[in-house]
């Protein structure tokens, strides 16, 4: 590369810095500021993720499960089957046939960059927000299962029957499709989604664009992986010991 | 050119009087027959310090309540905005009692706020298929917990209509509710003041 050419690229890359820093308020740095206010939308500035040690989930995720079922209320469908019944995270035994070597993990929504999901749904329902976040917009859902069947870690549910007294931050109704959400309502408040303050010490949130976010320094330093990464989708959620 | 004004005018001119009179009175009957009474509604848990904010409030929300909240629903799924204006949980937790007659207001029930008037008009409001139709204990202390005392006393003042015995002992249900869970929204206070971080990192600082 010329001289010339560095000079130019080390002016640009400082110019998007420049531009980075002044979108932000005068004396708010969005990297700082966890919560957002509740007038503001949400930014692309920040992805969220969720990171998840398997080997420290002594139960193999059991307590995020009953956290996520407290906070958005499903599972207790009384007139579903057990096929029928909603599961927006699940726990998922892979054992390695060679070793037999047994692995649990809790697999919920895995929050892609390029979700299938959204590809696939015809009205628009099935949405990825500015900050990462996938979910069903459930207002226009038409209850079409497409995004089920597009979703390769089968993360998606679908409401069979009426239902009342839901969650006041989780609307749920019939004939629409619903998955986790990452706790979007707990998140645009500032706090982290049930299932990490379910267990702390084995799952970490934060901001995956932000390299000072611890994790985005523990991904770099021991890596994350994906499941079913050959698929490319660049999930938001990331395991280790796996 | 023909003038409508004219001709009307013609016709009244030539009309006899006995059918005059006749028209006039089909008229008024009619008239007097569209002027129905509408709904008494449930009176709200939070009022308005004066009587023009609260004229401006039912003037806007008879004609607009709709609008604007098709308009929020979007904001709030799509963009995150989760002010409470506008808010449907926000207009739920004012409108709607956690419990009438010891029992849930469900919106089924002709009582409840939002279909005292839509079972009139026979319009059928999709929003409790997915959404709470009541209020939920610590939501509701989060609303609640910044209605003033002087408020409260203005609400009594406030009451004129026919259903001030129900709203009085709605009024009363609802600041034991205020009073009982004052402590449970401050506590929610402090909780929610811990930055998450701090609570990751303690957490994986081994």
């Amino acid at each position: 590369m010329s001289n010339i050419d560095s000079y130019r690229r080390k002016f640009i890359s400082g110019l998007a810095g420049v531009a980075a820093t002044a979108t932000v308020a005068p004396g708010v740095f969005l990297r700082q500021a966890h919560a957002k206010a509740p007038d503001e939308p949400a930014s692309d500035k920040v992805r969220w993720g969720i990171l998840i040690d398997t080997n420290k989930l002594t139960d193999g995720g059991d307590a995020c499960i009953a956290a996520c079922k407290k906070e958005h209320g499903w599972g207790d469908e009384k007139h579903s089957n057990d096929a029928q019944k909603s599961q927006w995270i699940r726990k998922v035994t892979v054992t390695e046939k060679l070793t037999g070597h047994t692995v649990t993990l809790p697999v919920m929504c895995q929050h892609c960059e390029t979700p299938p999901c959204v590809d696939v749904c015809p009205t628009g329902a099935s949405m990825k927000r500015a900050d990462g976040i996938v979910q069903v917009n459930k207002h226009i859902c038409i209850g079409c299962r497409y995004c089920m069947m597009a979703c390769p870690y089968k993360a998606r549910s679908f409401v069979h029957e009426e239902l009342q007294d839901q969650k006041q931050n989780t609307p749920r109704g019939k004939g629409t499709v619903e998955s986790c959400n990452m706790c979007v309502t707990r998140v645009d408040a500032g706090k982290n989604p049930a299932c990490v303050d379910a267990a702390p010490e084995a799952l970490l949130f934060g901001d995956l664009k932000d390299p000072e976010s611890k994790i985005s320094k523990a991904l770099k330093k021991y890596g994350g992986t994906q499941i079913r990464a050959d698929l490319g989708l660049n999930t938001g959620v990331r395991y280790w010991g796996i | 050119m023909f003038n409508s004004y004219l001709y009307i005018n013609g016709i009244a001119n030539r009309m006899p009087l006995i059918l005059k009179v006749f028209i006039l009175a089909i008229a008024t009957v009619g008239l007097y027959a569209c002027d129905s009474e509408p709904p008494k509604l449930m009176k709200a848990v939070k009022q308005f310090e004066s009587d023009e904010q609260r004229t401006a409030h039912i003037d806007n929300m008879r004609k607009n309540h709709k609008d604007l909240l098709r308009h929020k629903r979007d904001e709030t799924v799509i963009k995150g905005i989760r002010t409470e204006e506008h808010s449907l949980n926000a207009c739920i937790n004012c409108h709607v009692p956690a419990k009438y007659n010891g029992k849930i207001l469900r919106h089924s029930d002709p009582k409840h706020f939002c279909a005292t008037c839509h079972s009139y008009v026979a319009a059928k409001p999709d929003c409790f298929q997915c959404h709470v139709d009541h209020p939920v204990s610590n939501t509701v202390a989060q609303a609640e917990s910044n209605i003033s005392k002087k408020i409260q006393t203005k609400t009594q003042s406030l009451m004129l209509d026919s259903m001030t015995q129900v709203n009085t002992n709605l009024l009363n249900e609802n600041q034991l509710v205020i009073n009982t869970t004052n402590d449970v929204s401050t506590a929610h206070k402090k909780t929610s003041n811990n930055d998450p971080v701090d609570v990751i990192g303690e957490s994986r600082s081994e």
